[in-house]
């Protein structure tokens, strides 16, 4: 696969599990895990992006699987490790909540509609350079004369737009946690059973 | 942790101005130098910058969903969308950028991705008693869910013969295009210009996404094109349905096809590949019945059948003309 295929793949079988991965993730955290959550999660697209795509049979589970390796990694080198924590570690089933049925998807619609409230969120020129380069497909050339200003501008003014994009992201993993914390409960009342 | 402060400085906001700086256009080699031995002082690097390019490609995915002007607020001048960004409009609409939770959602029950090499053609046994042929130097992704069985060709060529199943439809997607089965043998080919359904037997009905006009039903020895200058619909004979879902026998047929176009098919299959060097020779007709990956079989038989000759060279068999006629 050339660059841009495994970028596509990415975007395609990685970007869309992120969100359950940071939640995850996050909840590790809050049992003292010793590192940033933002961390382990480059770490894990940097691992992923060294294997061949092509023999992934489960991006989502391997996404994970290789993020807990990472997370083991992190608590070796920290050394102190909380006993209530190392406890948790031992226990994770990450396949489990790799294939849990949290991983409910948006329709188009609802995507587009979450696209269209980022945007609106953007400044105001941040949001122009970012319409008419992303959503109106000029380029960055085009959509420098159009708004009068230097192409290094646009490229700040997208930059920031990822990066609110990015942060988009994050904030959904926290926006989702109360609604696992019933869904956990829901399991471990069902596994009870 | 972070937290949710954005700092000027960070792993993230490099990342992110160099995936924009590439999406600009070519770096110079200075830029490209600065990138590389970023990319090379931390792993997260690496990994923030990749993720930085998927969010972009993900956005452009989203944006060609959207219905024109949709997403667009207070531009003025507004132009059409580009064609490239109305392209990517796939079928499998339901892969998200943030999930919800959806308790009673589709649960994966049976999924994977099948590959094949060249010259591999590979049947594959799906768990409700359908059945794939992928055929040499394909991709397909399996999707077996509790609403639908559904298929994703990525590149190249497959088969299905469908197991009925009324409460879960067999859905078979490439490109923009997708195929419901309606209980059949039907076929789906994926290249960079079109894609194509052929339908064997029973009926499939197909949806593309790219172009408007409503769902199509095909029958028997029907076959349905989805190509960038327009999609079109036709009836083949019934032998030449046989002819172009040979692969599954690990035979391929040609009864009158252009010599230059048998050869690029017995390439498909083979890591030989077989070549027409004369233009001429390349347009006539040839008739012959081949194992599949046999290349060599098929530059024999055709260069005896033009009287011409087999050379081999490192990149492959070459058929030319016999070199009888004076040359000077």
């Amino acid at each position: 696969m050339d660059h841009k295929n495994r970028v596509r793949w990415f975007a395609r079988e990685v970007l869309p599990h992120e969100v359950d991965l940071r939640l995850w993730l996050s909840r590790r955290s809050r049992a003292g895990l010793p590192c940033d959550v933002d961390d382990i999660i480059q770490e894990t697209y940097a691992r992923l992006w060294t294997v061949d795509a092509d023999a992934i049979l489960n991006p989502r589970a391997y996404m994970f699987v290789t993020a807990r390796r990472i997370l083991g990694e992190v608590i070796r080198r920290a050394q102190v490790v909380q006993i209530e924590f190392a406890v948790d570690f031992e226990d994770l089933d990450v396949l489990e909540d790799a294939e849990a049925g949290l991983e409910g998807r948006l329709s188009a619609r609802q995507e587009v509609e979450r696209l269209r409230r980022i945007v609106a969120t953007l400044p105001t020129k941040c949001r122009q350079a970012f319409q008419l380069k992303k959503l109106e497909g000029l380029s960055q050339r085009e959509t420098a004369e159009r708004m009068g200003v230097a192409e290094s501008t646009v490229e700040k003014h997208l930059a920031k737009a990822f990066r609110i994009v990015s942060e988009a992201i994050k904030a959904a993993a926290n926006d989702k946690s109360e609604v696992v914390a019933w869904y956990d409960w829901r399991q471990r009342a069902r596994k009870r059973h | 942790m972070t937290g949710g402060n954005v700092h000027e400085n960070d792993i993230e906001s490099t990342a992110i101005a160099w995936a924009v700086r590439c999406e600009a256009g070519e770096l110079s080699q200075a830029e490209q130098q600065r990138l590389d031995a970023w990319l090379a002082g931390d792993p997260r690097h690496l990994g923030a910058y990749v993720r930085a390019q998927a969010i972009s490609v993900d956005v452009d995915r989203v944006a060609a969903m959207s219905p024109r002007g949709d997403l667009s607020v207070g531009v003025a001048g507004r132009r059409q969308l580009e064609p490239r960004l109305r392209t990517a409009l796939a079928l499998s609409l339901l892969v998200g950028l943030l999930g919800v939770i959806a308790l009673i959602g589709a649960y994966t029950r049976f999924s994977g991705r099948v590959t094949t090499t060249h010259g591999e053609v590979r049947r594959i046994d799906l768990p409700d008693g359908s059945v794939m042929f992928l055929d040499s130097d394909s991709v397909a992704q399996i999707r077996f869910g509790d609403r639908q069985r559904k298929i994703i060709v990525r590149k190249g060529a497959a088969l299905f013969q469908v197991a009925k199943d009324a409460a879960h439809p067999f859905v078979v997607s490439a490109g923009d295009v997708a195929a419901t089965v309606l209980g059949t043998v039907f076929s789906v080919r994926l290249s960079e210009q079109e894609t194509a359904v052929t339908v064997a037997e029973g009926a499939v009905r197909v949806d593309d996404a790219a172009h408007t006009g409503g769902p199509v039903t095909l029958r028997g020895n029907e076959q349905f094109v989805s190509a960038a200058t327009g999609n079109r619909r036709m009836s083949l004979a019934s032998a030449e349905v046989t002819r172009r879902l040979a692969w599954k026998e690990r035979r391929l047929v040609f009864d009158g096809q252009q010599l230059g176009v048998a050869a690029r098919e017995v390439s498909r299959y083979t890591r030989t590949p077989v070549f027409i060097d004369d233009a001429k020779l390349a347009r006539a007709e040839f008739f012959g019945m081949f194992n599949v990956g046999d290349g060599h079989a098929f530059a024999v038989a055709a260069a005896a059948a033009f009287d011409g000759r087999v050379v081999e060279e490192p990149d492959g068999l070459h058929i030319q003309r016999s070199q009888n006629a004076p040359s000077h």
